[in-house]
Formats: C-alpha cells, sequence, structure tokens
C-alpha cells in the first residue's frame, strides 16, 4: 500500500465529492486501484511499522478506482450513511435480488455510472448502472442466505 | 460436595472435574452457592449483541430490532449499547439478520464487553490490543474512540487474523493496524520506540467462565493446562506493560475464573513493575479478587481487581483488573 498525495489524490478526492464524503476523508493509500483510509495516527504508525519490517494491515476498504468512476465499497455505504447525498432508491423485490448478489434492472436507460443504493432507511452497496441494469457488488459474505 | 454435584447432574452429557468443582467450592466457599453456579453452568446463554455505534445509532437500531425479536435493553447495567436477545433463536438468525450483514451490530457476550468499557479510551489517543481477534473487543474499542486515535491490533494466528481483518471492515473500523506475531516479538521491535496510553490484554485462556456456550470445557479442562496458560499470561503481561505509558492504563482480562490464570499473573507483574491497580465501579454485581490461593499469598491490591459469576450477572464468568502504570 502507498500512500496517495498530489494529482492522484485530488482525483480520488474529486470523485468522493459525487457522493459527498470527501470533507471525512484524509489519508488515502492505494494498492493497485483500491482505496484504503486511515485516521492521521494510524496513519503514522502504520508508515512506521512498515519501516520495521513487520508485517501489518491496515486501512478501511473505502474502494476501487474504476474505468467507470469510484465503486465505493459496500461498507462505505453504511459508514458515511449521514453524508451520502447521491443515491438511487431501490424497491424490496429489487432489494431482495441485490441481497442474493443478482443484477437489478431499472427504468432509467440514460443515467449510468456507479450509484449507491438505498433501501428504505439503508444503504445497501454501490452497483453500476449501465444500459439498464445495476451490476451487483454485494460481498459473498454480505448476502443472504 | 463433589458426589453431590455428581448425583445432582448425572443426566448432563458434560460433568465438572473433581479438580474444577474443588476450585469452584473454594473460591465461593458456600454449597448453595456452588450450587447455583453450576446450575447456571447448565443454563445455556442467551445471546446478546452489542450495537456498532460506528454505523448505527443505539434507540434508532433498538426500535429495528424489537420489531424482530423480544429484546431486554442492558442500559440498567451501564451497557448501553447492549441488548440481550430473549427470543429463541435457530442458528444463523443473528449472523443472517440484515442489520448484522450491514454492521449495525456485534454478537458480543455481555461479560466480554466489560474490558472495553472499563478501559474507556479517551478520543486520540494511542491503544495496543494484545490478542485482538476476532475483533469483538477491537471494534468496541474503535466505537468507544469514535474511530480516532489508532488501535494496534495484534494476534499471533493470521488465519485468526483474517476474521479479525472482515470484522474490522464490517464494522467500519478506520483507526486500526494489525500486526501477526508473537506477542513477545512484536513487543522487542517496539520496546524504546513505541508506548501507549492504554493497552487491553485480554489473553488467552481455560475458558472457564463460557461454560454456558459450550459444555465441552468440562471435559476438557485440566490443571496442566491451566498451569501452561498462566505462564503464557504472565509473559504477555509483562511485555505489555513495557509499552504502557508513564500514567497509561492497562486493563487485564480473562473469561476464566481459577486465580492462577487471574491474581497470580496480575500480583507476578505488581511484584516486577510499578503499578496500582483501580478500584473497578460498574453497576452489575461483581465480586472481589481473591488475595490467597492454595497457600500463595498475593497482593492486598488485588482486592481491587473484580471477578463475574454467571450466578451474579447473567452472562459468562470473568476476570478484570485494571491497571494504571505509575514511574
Amino acid at each position: 500500500m502507498e500512500k496517495l498525495k498530489g494529482k492522484k489524490k485530488r482525483e480520488v478526492l474529486e470523485a468522493l465529492k459525487d457522493y459527498g464524503i470527501e470533507k471525512d476523508i484524509k489519508d488515502i493509500y492505494c494498492d493497485n486501484s483500491s482505496i484504503y483510509i486511515l485516521t492521521p495516527k494510524a496513519a503514522e504508525l502504520f508508515d512506521y511499522i512498515n519501516k520495521s519490517n513487520i508485517k501489518c494491515r491496515a486501512g478501511f476498504y473505502l474502494g476501487k478506482i474504476e474505468k467507470e468512476g469510484f465503486r465505493l465499497s459496500f461498507d462505505a455505504c453504511q459508514l458515511f450513511s449521514n453524508k451520502i447525498k447521491k443515491y438511487m432508491e431501490v424497491n424490496e423485490d429489487q432489494a431482495k435480488k441485490w441481497f442474493k448478489g443478482e443484477d437489478i434492472k431499472v427504468i432509467e436507460k440514460e443515467k449510468k455510472g456507479f450509484f449507491i443504493l438505498r433501501f428504505k432507511e439503508d444503504f445497501i452497496g454501490c452497483g453500476l448502472l449501465k444500459d439498464g441494469k445495476i451490476k451487483n457488488y454485494v460481498p459473498k459474505d454480505r448476502r443472504e442466505k | 460436595m463433589y458426589e453431590e454435584i455428581l448425583e445432582r447432574y448425572k443426566d448432563k452429557k458434560y460433568l465438572p472435574k473433581k479438580e474444577f468443582a474443588e476450585n469452584i467450592f473454594l473460591l465461593l466457599k458456600n454449597k448453595k452457592e456452588v450450587l447455583e453456579f453450576f446450575d447456571k453452568c447448565y443454563t445455556p446463554l442467551l445471546f446478546s449483541i452489542r450495537v456498532n455505534t460506528l454505523k448505527m445509532d443505539i434507540e434508532k437500531l433498538k426500535e429495528r430490532i424489537e420489531k424482530k425479536w423480544y429484546v431486554e435493553w442492558q442500559k440498567k447495567y451501564g451497557l448501553e449499547e447492549a441488548f440481550v436477545i430473549k427470543t429463541k433463536l435457530e442458528p444463523g438468525d443473528l449472523g443472517n439478520a440484515l442489520e448484522h450483514r450491514l454492521g449495525y451490530y456485534y454478537v458480543q457476550s455481555l461479560s466480554s464487553m466489560l474490558p472495553s468499557k472499563i478501559l474507556m479510551p479517551e478520543k486520540n489517543s494511542f491503544i495496543l490490543d494484545c490478542c485482538a481477534a476476532p475483533g469483538s473487543k477491537t471494534t468496541h474499542l474503535a466505537a468507544l474512540m469514535q474511530n480516532t486515535g489508532v488501535i494496534l491490533a495484534n494476534d499471533i494466528s493470521w488465519k485468526r487474523n483474517i476474521a479479525l481483518l472482515s470484522n474490522l471492515q464490517r464494522c467500519g473500523v478506520i483507526n486500526a493496524v494489525v500486526t501477526s506475531m508473537a506477542f513477545q516479538k512484536l513487543v522487542k521491535r517496539l520496546e524504546g520506540k513505541i508506548y501507549f496510553d492504554y493497552i487491553l490484554v485480554d489473553v488467552p485462556c481455560s475458558n472457564e467462565g463460557t461454560v454456558r456456550k459450550n459444555l465441552n470445557i468440562f471435559k476438557t479442562w485440566n490443571k496442566k493446562l491451566c498451569l501452561w496458560l498462566s505462564k503464557i499470561q504472565k509473559s504477555i503481561l509483562l511485555n505489555a506493560l513495557t509499552l504502557l505509558k508513564n500514567n497509561g492504563y492497562l486493563v487485564y482480562s480473562t473469561c476464566t475464573l481459577n486465580p492462577i490464570e487471574n491474581e497470580s499473573v496480575v500480583d507476578f507483574a505488581l511484584k516486577r513493575f510499578p503499578i496500582k491497580l483501580e478500584k473497578i465501579k460498574l453497576k452489575i454485581k461483581t465480586r472481589e479478587g481473591v488475595i490467597e490461593w492454595k497457600g500463595e499469598k498475593y497482593s492486598k491490591e488485588l482486592k481491587k481487581a473484580i471477578r463475574i459469576w454467571p450466578q451474579d450477572f447473567d452472562s459468562e464468568g470473568f476476570f478484570i483488573a485494571k491497571i494504571k502504570m505509575e514511574k
């Protein structure tokens, strides 16, 4: 994992602006296209532990940079639920399919890109809207069994 | 007394060994209480959950789960984020519930919530969780700190750390750094370079207090195991103390009841470090730590440690000591 600086950091923050959560993000780390966040003190300790050659993992997986935009992680959707401003409401049938790991059909054919889905009061993950369908990214361990 | 126990529970699959029962009698010193303890051991533990306040408001979750289950809020015991589920649950009901998958709660016993509550770290502090996996207490500490500061969460087992990492992610923890090393080795690498404001030492133990969850403990329990664990616990505690800041706090806890793994370990540390025990005030019934066990005398400071018995507080048995470094 490497700490993001300069242009790349600004790009990620810009993408997060769309969701309304950029103000809460300070230290950003990336591992290929996966983005992680840490508190400043955790970032400091992580750097130190890494330099001491101690195997460690750190950071909350915030999401991934994809060619269609920034895909917010499933868990980030609830963590930042108070801030989220860009989302799409789904109904009960759609939510059921979503939690089974299936893609869901929507009427909006013109819209595209990543959208956070909201079912009743819960933010239930982020999916890619393309050609009237939202691609499912619910992690396997969070799907309905 | 042992014969009476065997007779009383003769239809049970697992029975306590003689030495286990004798230890309980020595600790409680009262036949009636010993039987109350064993009666409780054979009473299955009700599930309890802790609201993950990083993702969910307590009142909101209360409202939601009350629509599904009959729950009892544990606020009166000072556990405002805890609920006991009184409805009979099928296997997987709690883990598969939407609220769990969204990280709104953590399934955790009430007693196991106490060490983090007693440590009560301030926001922005520097914390070490020595034996962190699978993460019930680490995620609780993160919530108490409101995701500020940092928690160094270590566990010797990388396999167990996979569960820890998954729980940290599900609960939305952003202040944790996870290492997987023998704790003593980790301390050697950090000693003299990093010191912590708060340390949680929730050590591996013989799990006597969790017998309500797993009666097999009666079968697997043996004195040799306790003595072997006691050596490991002493080593972990002493190593942890070398990383504690002056005026910093350390909580030592186990889910076991025998003094060899509890008072004896803390007493060992009291003789080697400039530390004091802090009085622990809770809203539940607790008992003082013992100061004498089978001819061995411990420091009177240990009266400030607490013992939680399942017949006093309807959860698991626990031992907790809060230590302050006073160099």
